[in-house]
Order: structure tokens, then C-alpha cells, then sequence
């Protein structure tokens, strides 16, 4: 047989050997790369387990297929699964959960780490016996105090968001909350940009306004985005999302590492010989605080002294590079 | 260099014993120095972990409080959103794994199902509160302190939330105290069952800023929240001991703690176990008490150092040092010893050089004396006591009293001799002392006189030394004796007679007077000693000198023995015809002389040759060479006669002629003056060609000498085996000459072997040795013996012929007819060849006689089988006549005159 056969097939001989030793995590981002939330946790996973174990990551690109064809990711996914077994799965933001774990590993034999699913997992299915993880919450009352500390009269919050299933979800957990304490709430789920801007409009009509995710708005503009709130805009803005921070005046933002780094922790643990059923199943913990100085200096509002002295000051991208 | 330990003695045992002390004590002092620095650093490192240990406990403490304090200073509406607990708490704990936070929230039993469902809406899914089944709270309503938030998540202390932590009786106890204390207060976390070592702090968080007003006892209603961390004791004291202590030591960490006076909890960190285990390496353990929040605790390490952590710089300069004084001690013992060996040794050397002095001066054949500088005696040893016949151990005091003063002379001579010694430094030898011993004999003495030199060189007496020559000095005169007399005889010998003949020529010359030398030659004397033994011929000898010689001599004749029955005789002034009658009385006296010897008669006789010694310039070697010839004429005209040499007698020429061959011969050997000659044969029935090998010589001057004019000398006086073997010797490497250069020639070469040789054992073996690398030579030689030689030693030829033929050569019987010519013998004789003497020959073609006596031969030597040749054939006639007769071969002049044979 000739060397140059020899040689690669060794390679492969060793490399395999080498793989048999680690454990393999299956990861299924719900969305697609180039989404920063998913890819922050996703990249924050990555980096805490990489001595833990060999990850292949997998997609469901959540944000831009529709329900259909998400099924049928789903299903791929969970044959390649069913093919690959690894020893365990990390199931990143709802859809991951909706279209692989709950349909498909429930209770199985291969354990479940979810993260980031959204105010409540048990539409999923969970508590599972093979499954813990971490929900993402949001303190949307501690938010509204805040809101109402600046706004000094609340009775109505308007949401301009997307219009994906997911944010539909967070506007009426929000609205659940806001109705509970008082507080009136409309929701704008807008496709492209211009709905959107159409939106803010509309929106100002409440006492403050909160802007959910841009990323499914078509023809989405930063610069002019932001431009356009600060001519068109008069109400108090507030988003939990940390890319949001350009167009709004404060954020309390939830952080994905937390998510990843947490996933890795659980995958660790659980490979290590923990149950999953033994580990809780928690919230997220970290919240930080943005203001946007910039959009704040425009109004009136003003932002309790308190979250004024600890929130971290949003640094416009031009400003950060010198 | 003068050490100190010159004077005393070192015994090996001694100084091992000191360098053991200083090698052990060096080795303490190396070992304590290394360790002590150890310990010391040791004792630095535990100070440190426990300072760091009470420190980061204290931090861990302050963190607590702190946050505690944060909490505190919140409102419940801003402690999410404000991002300092939640992050601050995140900040200080991150990457600690030593400290977890816990927000312990009081809830009553009326509302736990509703703080369940709470918490389970705030993310925490399967959110249950669970405790203990210890039930100690009898008194009113029951209260939970469930775990409901974890601020470090980490997935270990999961398992905390939900849990009651006021339903264990050490956190309740702890709980109880920080509330209605409005403190802090800690507990062991640990449970019998948990694995983990760690303390529980707990600080309690009011509904009121005015709490200190409220009653200790009504403080619990107040209070809303309990916020509790705790410190996990093993993991913070492993990281100190990681962060302080270098990683080659081998420590163990127990940490104690007292749950209760009865129930201790310790926990141990390790790490390389074996060498802690390893019971010959030195260990140091520390112990000291610190406390968390009161709770008392014991921290323990044990040690063993490594190498790196030894002080071994200064302990190994303390063992170098160490090693250097023991390697001190071992020079100067060494050194010391050395000395003192070497002067034992040097005393032992001097005590047995004195010694020795003293047996040789006592054992010396030679008398020793050493006098002071005025002559007394300061030593004398047992020889020289002999030698004066004196004790030795109480000799006269003066030397000079030791000779007798009959011996005046004597003792002048060695007063003078010691005075020479003394005042002028000289030595004197002095010889043949004479001094009276005990016996009253007189003994000869040599004396040598010597100055005695101290160790500055002064002289301080005389050395005298004493030999008794006086048996050398008898030794000596019988040597000379000896020399001069004949032992057996008391004559003159040969050498003293030489010399006294010389004398007497001198004395010739000198005085031209005529004297005469006779040489006396018993007769009959061999008979006596072969008939009745040597005894009986000496005895002969001495009775005759004794009784014949010394009586008739004249008073100054001289009468020397020079060999067995040989007497020389020099009668001064005297002629030959005085002398000629002296010798011839003196014949006479001695055949009348009758020796009886074991009742036996014996007579002798004696022939005399007579020289005259006068003014001819004879040599005593001529005197002796002339008189022996005379002697010798006498002897063969009938003995017991007077011959007298004179220039004269012709006779004695020719003796004298003869003489000369000896030497000459062996010297014509040596320059090369003899040559061989060929003489070719005829065959006369058509043989195989023959030829005789003959010997010539020349003499001094270049001329051809006959073989007649050197052979019978040669055989006279015994050198014809020394010629013959000449003649074989080059004519066997002539004849191998001549093979290798003509392959083809088949002559026989006849060479010729005298009777001599044939007689002579010695010559079977040169043949042997000469024939036999030449075998392939030998068809061709041909050897001639005459008859003569072989009848006068038959059974001796006979050997020497069959060794001959053994090796494959021919023999030939020469001069056949010339002697007893026995055809009786012939037949035994392994010869092939039979040659025919000449004189039959030579004339038989005319004498018909001889034709006769030659055909008779050849007839015969053909029965035998045996080829004849012809000698002296001299012409045709008689070559015709032997044809006729059918001899085989003719040889003479009339067919081949010798010629010079060149090879």
C-alpha cells in the first residue's frame, strides 16, 4: 500500500482515536450565526467547554424560516441525534427546545441542557427527567419602576418589536405583568423597517415605549434608525437586549454569556455524573444596566440617581474607536 | 615544618576516633543547618497560610457583610435592577470557589405554598422548599429560612436551593443568635452526611432601621431576609497552601473543627502522600488554632522538605568545612606519623647499621683497633683481642703495649705509622708485622694504619686494622713453590726449566762457556704404569730422581721434569764429549737402577738427546725441538743411548723436515695451496669412464710438491685426516659442480682415504654428514682405500666400507698384490673395484711373472664379482696385454698424466 494512503488514514486512525476519548455535545443554536444574541452564547459555550467536550454545532435559523420548514430542520436534527448519539445536548433559546428536545428527547436516554428559553419552559415540556437548564427572565416590574421613576406618570407602555413568535411571546408576558401592575400595553409587530419607524409613531401616543428585537425588520438602517428616533421620537425608550442600546435611552440587559457559560457548567457537571433531574432548574441572574446619554440629553427624563450612579454609560460605536 | 604532634604518639585509633566525632558532629551540624533553615521557612510558610487563611476568611467575612450591608441599604424595588449586588456579588466571588452567597428569605408556613409558586413563576422551576427532620420549633408559628437565591451559581450549590436551612439545628441555633443579635454569627455547614467542610455565616436583614429598639426576643418577626454565604474551608486553604507553598513539598493540612465538644469533623489535604509516609524523612508539623466568626478551628501541617528547600549551600560548607579539618587532622596524623616512622625507622636503620657494624667488626677476619690521640686503646674487637692473644673486654690501656718488647723493631715501625695517622693525617700500610701470639709462634701481621676523624673532621685517635697474613704469606710461598718444582719429583717443572735453560744460554753468551742440554726419555716407563698402575710410576719417578738423578748430578747441574717420563738435564761448563760420558753413565746407572713394586721387578731405561749450548743462537724452544729429535733417533736406533744433535747430522735434518710438515700442511689448508689433480682411466671393455682424484701441494714459494714429499709425514705425524678430509670435502663439491653444469657425464670419480681415517671413528660420522646431502652424487663416487690400511684395521674399515656402500657409493681396494693380499679377506670386503698394484703392471708385458700374478687377480676379483683396473700403465704393450687378460680399466701415465683439475 502506498505511503501517501498510509499516511492520512493513520492521521485519521489517531484522530479518532483522540475524539473516542472526548465526550461530543450535540448544540442546537434556534437561531442563525450572525445573530448576535445566539452567537454570543453560543461563542461563550464554546469557550467554556472546549476541555469538556467536542461540540458540532447545528442550526434552526429561527428568526428567518417558517414554522414548516423550522419542523423539518427539526426532525434532521434530531435524526443526525438519533445517528450521532451523543452524550448530551445543549438546546440554545426556545426553538431549539420547541422543534428538537420537546418532540423528540423527552425523557430519553441522551441528556438535555437547555438555556434561553424565554419566561416559561413548560410549553416544552420541561421539568424533563433528562433535561435542567436556565429560563431567561427579564425583572420586567423592577424595569417598570424604573420607567415610572422616569416618566413620573405610567399608564400606558407601548412594544415595537418584530413580529416572530418568540416576540409575540415576550409582549405578552410583559403585557401580563404591566396589566398586573396597572399599566396599560400595545404591542407593533413590524416586518421592515419603515412599518417600524410607522410604529414608533404611533407608539408615541403611550408614556413609554419598549423596543424589542430588530433583528427579523427587513431593511434595517442603524444610523438612521437613530437619527430618526432622536427627531421623531418623545417618549421614554427602555429594551432588555443589549444590541438595542443605540436606539433606546436605558437597557437592562440580560446577558448571553451568562446563558453559555451556564450551559457549559450544566454539560460539565452532567458529564461528570450529575443527574440532570438532581440540578434545578433556575432563572438568569445577570442583568446590566445601560443608559444611552445621548438619546436621555434629548428629553426630559431622568433615570433614578441610584441606577444613574451604577448603570454603565452606552458608547455609540464611533465613539469606542477613536 | 615542626608539627606539634612531633613528640607524641598517634595511634591510629585515636585520631579515627576525633575525625568520627567531627565527621558526625559535622554531619549534625549540616543536617541541623538545613533543616533549621527548612524550619524556619517551614514555620514562615504555616505563619503565612495561617495569616492568609485568617485573612481571606476575614475577607470572605467582610464580603459577606458587605453584601449584607448592600442589601440592607436597597430597596426591594431597585435590588434586581441595581446592578451592584447582583454584578458586585458576581464580581467578588468570581472565580472564587471558596464562598457562595444565599438569600435566605423568612417565610412563614401560612405562605410557603405561595413562595413556591412565586419562585417557581420567577424561573425556578421545580422550586420546592425541603429540610431537615429535626422539629425544635414548638413555639408558635412555624418559620422557614429556605435557600431561594444563589448569587454564584455554580452547580454544587444548586442542590442548596430550596433547602430549609433553619430546620438544622446548628444553623438554627446560628440563626436564632444573628437575629435577635442583629449580628453576625457562622456554623459549621457540615452534616453528618455532607463532604464538604465548610461554616455558614449568616447576617439578618430587619423591616425596620430601628431594630436595636426592638426587643431581642421579638427581633425574628422582623426580620425579612437572612443573607448567608458560606466558606468552603478545604477548597480556601488549598488554594492558600497552592498559592504559598513551593510544589516539591510534601505536606499535610488537617483542618479540626468542633461541631460540638463531642462530634469533630477533620478534614486532611495532601500531597506527596509517600513521602509523608516515608518514615526516616524528617517531618515538621505546625498547629494553630483560628477561628471563623468565633467558631474555633485547628489548622495542622506536617512537612517534609525536598532538596530545593534545604539550606544546603551552608550545609554543605559546614560538611566542606567539616571534611576539611578531618582532611587536616589525616595530613598532620599522616605527616606525624610519617616523621615518626621515618625516625623510627632511621633509629632501627642506625640501631641495625651499629649492629651489623658491630657483628661485622666482631665477625671480621681482621683485627680492628681504635686508639685516642695518645694512643690508648678505645676499642678493640675479638679478632684483634685473638690476634694478641688479650681480652677483649679488658685490654691494656696504651696500644703500643700490646708487641712484646722483644720486638722492637717492630713496634717502631707501627709507633711511627700511628704518629703519621695522628699528627700528619696519612695512612700507613705496613706488611708482615712480626708479633708473638699465645702459642709463642710468630705471626705475620698486616697493618693498616688510619686516622680516625670525628664529625667535624678533627682527628680524635688512630684506626687500626689487623689482618694475619701468616698463612697467606706460607700460601704464598707455596704457590711460589709450585710454580717452579714438580709436586711429585720436588725437580724443577717445565716452566722453571725453560727458564733456567734460558738462564744457561744467557749465561752461554755471556760468560762464552760451553754447556750442554739433555733431553731424558724413560724406556720401559709405560710398561711399569701399564703393568702396575700410576702409583707404581710415580713411585718409579720419585725413586729414581731421588736415588739415581740427585746422586750422580754435579752440584750445579740443573734437573727439571718436563713431561711424564721426560727430564731435562743442564750440565754447565762442559763439552760435548764430557757431557756424552756423563750421559752415558748416567744410561748405565739407570738400568742398573731396580724398582720393586708389590714384590715386582722393574727396569727402565732411558735414551738421551744432547744439545750443546754455546754460542749458537739457539732459542730454549730450538734447544728443546733439537734435543727431542735427538732423543727420538736414540730412542729408534735402540733406546738406552746418548744422541747428540749436531748441525751435522743429517738424520736429524730430516727428522727435523718431517717435523715441519705438521704445521705446514694444515697451513697449505688454510692459504690454499693444495689442489686437486685428476688422472683419467681407460675402460678397456668398453665401462663407464673412470677418473682418480689426486691431491697436490704447493709449497711457500709456488712449487708443486710431490705427494711422496708431504704424504708420509702426513701419516707419520697423524694429518692425513685432516687432509683427506680436505680432498672429499672439495672434490664432492667439485663433482656436484660438475653435474650441474653437464647433466650428461657419467664418469666415477675415485677418491682416495688413507688408513688413518679409516681408523678413526670420528671420520664414519663426517662421511655420514658429507655423503648424505648428496645421494643423488653417489653412483658416480668411488672410494680407494689401499690394502694395507684396511688389513692394518679390518673391522674398523669394514664399518667404515658397508656405511659407504650404504650410501650408495662404489668402493675400490687400492694397491692390490703390494701387501698381504688375501683373496680370503677379499670375499668379505663389500668392494666393487680391486685395483692392481703397479708393480705387477708395469712391466708385464715383458715378465711373465707378473702377466701372471694380474691375470690370476683379474680372474679372481671377477669371481668375486669385482671390476679390476690396472695401475702404471705406462704403453700400448700393456694396455694390448690387459685387453687380452680382460681387465676393465687401465690407469697410468701411458693413458693420462695427472693433471690440475678445474672445475
Amino acid at each position: 500500500m502506498r505511503i501517501q494512503f498510509v499516511l492520512p488514514l493513520l492521521s485519521l486512525l489517531i484522530i479518532s482515536a483522540h475524539d473516542a476519548c472526548a465526550a461530543s455535545c450535540f448544540y442546537i443554536n434556534s437561531y442563525h450565526e450572525g445573530y448576535e444574541w445566539s452567537d454570543r452564547i453560543q461563542a461563550q459555550f464554546a469557550r467554556d467547554a472546549q476541555d469538556v467536550c467536542r461540540t458540532t454545532y447545528h442550526y434552526l435559523n429561527a428568526k428567518n424560516d417558517s414554522v414548516e420548514k423550522l419542523k423539518n430542520k427539526g426532525v434532521e436534527i434530531a435524526n443526525l441525534i438519533a445517528l450521532q448519539q451523543p452524550d448530551i445536548v445543549i438546546a440554545a433559546d426556545d426553538a431549539a427546545s420547541h422543534y428538537v428536545v420537546s418532540p423528540f428527547l423527552k425523557n430519553g436516554r441522551i441528556p438535555v441542557v437547555y438555556v434561553g428559553i424565554n419566561w416559561d419552559p413548560k410549553p416544552y415540556g420541561y421539568p424533563m427527567d433528562n433535561a435542567t437548564g436556565m429560563t431567561e427572565m427579564w425583572p420586567v416590574e423592577d424595569v417598570l419602576s424604573v420607567v415610572q421613576h422616569a416618566t413620573r406618570a405610567l399608564q400606558q407602555i407601548a412594544i415595537v418589536t418584530g413580529s416572530g413568535a418568540l416576540e409575540q411571546k415576550d409582549a405578552e408576558e410583559i403585557k401580563k405583568i404591566c396589566n398586573r401592575n396597572g399599566v396599560g400595553l400595545t404591542a407593533y409587530f413590524v416586518n421592515n423597517f419603515e412599518d417600524w419607524k410607522k410604529a414608533v409613531i404611533n407608539a408615541q401616543s403611550a408614556d413609554a415605549i419598549y423596543l424589542g428585537t430588530n433583528q427579523a425588520i427587513k431593511n434595517w438602517n442603524e444610523a438612521e434608525a437613530i437619527s430618526w428616533l432622536k427627531t421623531h421620537n418623545h417618549r421614554f425608550t427602555f429594551a432588555s437586549l443589549g444590541f438595542m442600546n443605540p436606539y433606546v435611552m436605558f437597557s437592562l440587559s440580560k446577558s448571553p454569556e451568562e446563558f453559555g457559560h451556564w450551559a457549559a457548567l450544566l454539560t460539565k457537571a452532567i458529564l461528570n455524573g450529575d443527574q440532570p433531574w438532581q440540578i434545578p432548574i433556575i432563572p438568569n441572574h445577570q442583568f446590566i444596566p445601560y443608559y444611552n446619554e445621548s438619546l436621555l440629553n434629548l428629553t426630559p427624563f431622568k433615570l433614578p440617581s441610584t441606577i444613574q450612579r451604577h448603570a454603565l454609560k452606552y458608547m455609540p460605536k464611533q465613539e469606542i474607536a477613536p | 615544618m615542626k608539627m606539634p604532634f612531633n613528640k607524641m604518639h598517634f595511634p591510629w585509633l585515636k585520631y579515627l576516633a576525633v575525625s568520627t566525632i567531627i565527621f558526625i558532629a559535622t554531619l549534625w551540624t549540616a543536617s541541623w543547618l538545613a533543616q533549621e533553615h527548612f524550619k524556619k521557612t517551614s514555620n514562615n510558610y504555616f505563619v503565612s497560610i495561617v495569616e492568609k487563611t485568617q485573612s481571606e476568611i476575614s475577607t470572605l467575612i467582610s464580603l459577606h457583610v458587605g453584601v449584607a450591608a448592600n442589601t440592607l441599604t436597597l430597596s426591594s424595588l431597585e435590588d434586581h435592577i441595581n446592578s451592584n449586588l447582583s454584578l458586585y456579588i458576581n464580581a467578588i466571588s468570581k472565580n472564587r470557589d471558596d464562598i457562595a452567597f444565599f438569600a435566605l428569605p423568612k417565610v412563614t408556613d401560612d405562605r410557603l405554598d405561595a413562595f413556591e409558586k412565586k419562585k417557581q413563576e420567577e424561573g425556578y422551576l421545580n422550586f420546592h422548599v425541603f429540610g431537615s427532620s429535626d422539629n425544635y420549633q414548638q413555639n408558635g408559628d412555624i418559620i422557614y429560612f429556605p435557600v431561594s437565591d444563589i448569587q454564584n451559581n455554580r452547580v454544587e450549590n444548586l442542590k442548596n436551593l430550596g433547602r430549609d436551612v433553619y430546620s438544622y439545628l446548628n444553623f438554627y441555633d446560628a440563626i436564632n443568635t444573628a437575629v435577635e443579635k442583629n449580628t453576625t454569627s457562622a456554623a459549621w455547614s457540615h452534616t453528618s452526611s455532607d463532604n464538604h467542610h465548610g461554616t455558614a455565616i449568616f447576617s439578618p436583614i430587619y423591616d425596620t432601621n430601628y431594630i436595636d429598639l426592638i426587643p431581642e426576643k421579638e427581633r425574628m418577626q422582623h426580620v425579612q431576609l437572612i443573607i448567608s454565604s458560606e466558606i468552603f474551608l478545604e477548597r480556601l486553604v488549598k488554594k492558600i497552601i497552592n498559592e504559598l507553598l513551593p510544589a516539591d513539598i510534601a505536606y499535610r493540612v488537617q483542618i479540626k473543627t468542633m461541631r460540638n465538644p463531642k462530634e469533630s469533623r477533620t478534614t486532611e489535604l495532601t500531597q506527596l502522600a509517600e513521602k509523608l509516609d516515608t518514615p526516616w524523612l524528617p517531618k515538621l508539623q505546625f498547629s494553630q488554632e483560628l477561628s471563623i466568626a468565633d467558631k474555633p478551628l485547628n489548622l495542622t501541617l506536617t512537612v517534609v522538605p525536598s532538596l530545593t528547600q534545604l539550606s544546603l549551600v551552608p550545609a554543605l560548607l559546614v560538611l566542606l568545612v567539616g571534611l576539611g579539618w578531618i582532611w587536616l587532622i589525616f595530613i598532620l596524623v599522616k605527616q606525624g606519623l610519617s616523621q615518626q616512622q621515618a625516625r623510627e625507622q632511621a633509629q632501627k636503620t642506625l640501631e641495625s647499621e651499629r649492629n651489623q657494624a658491630k657483628r661485622t667488626l666482631n665477625s671480621l677476619g681482621e683485627g680492628v683497633i681504635t686508639t685516642d690521640n695518645a694512643g690508648n686503646i678505645q676499642y678493640l674487637n675479638p679478632k684483634a683481642a685473638e690476634l694478641f692473644s688479650i681480652d677483649a673486654q679488658d685490654p691494656p690501656k696504651l696500644f703500643m703495649a700490646l708487641f712484646p718488647e722483644s720486638l722492637i723493631s717492630e713496634v717502631e715501625k707501627v709507633m711511627s705509622a700511628l704518629n703519621e695517622a695522628i699528627y700528619n693525617n696519612n695512612s700507613a700500610q705496613l706488611h708482615n708485622i712480626k708479633m708473638i701470639n699465645q702459642f709463642n709462634d710468630t705471626i705475620l701481621l698486616d697493618m693498616t694504619v688510619s686516622p680516625l676523624h670525628n664529625e667535624v673532621g678533627h682527628i680524635q685517635g688512630a684506626t687500626i686494622v689487623l689482618e694475619d697474613v701468616t698463612h697467606l704469606e706460607e700460601m704464598r710461598l707455596q704457590i711460589e713453590k709450585m710454580a717452579k718444582y714438580d709436586h711429585l719429583t720436588g725437580l724443577y717443572n717445565r716452566y722453571e726449566f725453560e727458564h733456567q735453560l734460558k738462564n744457561a744460554i744467557l749465561s752461554a753468551h755471556k760468560t762464552k762457556q760451553q754447556h750442554a742440554f739433555c733431553y731424558l726419555d724413560l724406556d720401559q716407563f709405560k710398561v711399569v704404569n701399564d703393568t702396575a698402575g700410576h702409583l707404581a710410576g710415580d713411585q718409579l719417578l720419585k725413586q729414581l730422581t731421588g736415588n739415581v738423578f740427585m746422586l750422580n748430578l754435579p752440584g750445579n747441574a740443573v734437573l727439571g721434569r718436563l713431561g711424564g717420563d721426560e727430564f731435562g738435564l743442564i750440565l754447565f761448563n762442559i763439552n760435548i764429549e764430557e757431557a756424552t760420558k756423563f750421559c752415558q753413565q748416567l744410561i748405565n746407572d739407570i738400568r742398573h737402577f731396580v724398582f720393586i713394586w708389590q714384590g715386582k721387578r722393574f727396569q727402565v731405561g732411558v735414551s738421551i738427546g744432547l744439545v750443546a749450548i754455546d754460542l749458537q743462537k739457539l732459542s730454549v724452544e730450538q734447544c728443546l725441538i733439537a734435543a727431542d729429535t735427538a732423543c727420538y733417533l736414540a730412542k729408534e736406533k735402540g733406546r738406552n743411548r746418548v744422541e747428540y744433535a749436531s748441525a751435522d747430522n743429517s738424520e736429524i735434518s730430516q727428522r727435523h723436515e718431517e717435523l715441519s710438515w705438521v704445521e705446514r700442511i694444515p697451513r697449505a689448508i688454510e692459504e690454499n695451496r693444495l689442489k686437486l689433480f685428476i688422472q683419467r682411466m681407460l675402460p678397456l671393455n668398453h665401462g663407464v669412464r673412470h677418473a682418480e682424484i689426486l691431491v697436490r701441494m704447493y709449497d711457500e714459494q709456488g712449487s708443486l710438491l710431490l705427494p711422496s714429499q708431504f704424504i708420509p709425514a702426513a701419516e707419520r705425524y697423524g694429518i692425513m685426516e685432516t687432509l683427506d678430509q680436505w680432498v672429499i670435502k672439495t672434490a664432492l663439491i667439485n663433482i656436484e659442480k660438475i653435474h650441474q653444469m653437464s647433466a650428461g657425464d657419467t664418469t666415477i670419480y675415485s677418491i682416495n682415504i688413507s688408513g688413518q681415517s679409516l681408523a678413526n671413528e670420528k671420520f664414519l660420522q663426517f662421511i655420514q654428514t658429507e655423503l648424505s646431502p648428496r645421494k643423488t652424487l653417489m653412483p658416480f663416487i668411488c672410494f680407494e682405500i689401499t690394502e694395507t690400511a684396511v688389513m692394518s684395521n679390518l673391522t674398523q674399515a669394514l664399518q667404515c666400507m658397508h656405511l659407504i656402500k650404504s650410501m650408495g657409493a662404489s668402493l675400490a681396494l687400492d694397491d692390490f698384490g703390494s701387501g698381504l693380499s688375501s683373496f680370503t679377506y677379499l670375499r668379505h670386503m663389500p668392494i666393487d673395484y680391486l685395483k692392481i698394484d703397479g708393480a705387477f703392471v708395469q712391466n708385464m708385458h715383458e715378465d711373465k711373472i707378473n702377466r701372471a700374478i694380474v691375470l690370476n687377480i683379474h680372474q679372481l676379483s671377477h669371481v668375486f664379482n669385482v671390476k679390476t683396473i690396472a695401475e702404471y700403465v705406462e704403453n700400448k704393450e700393456i694396455i694390448n696385454e690387459l685387453r687380452t687378460i680382460g681387465v676393465d680399466f687401465a690407469q697410468g701415465y701411458g693413458i693420462h698424466k695427472p693433471e690440475a683439475w678445474l672445475v
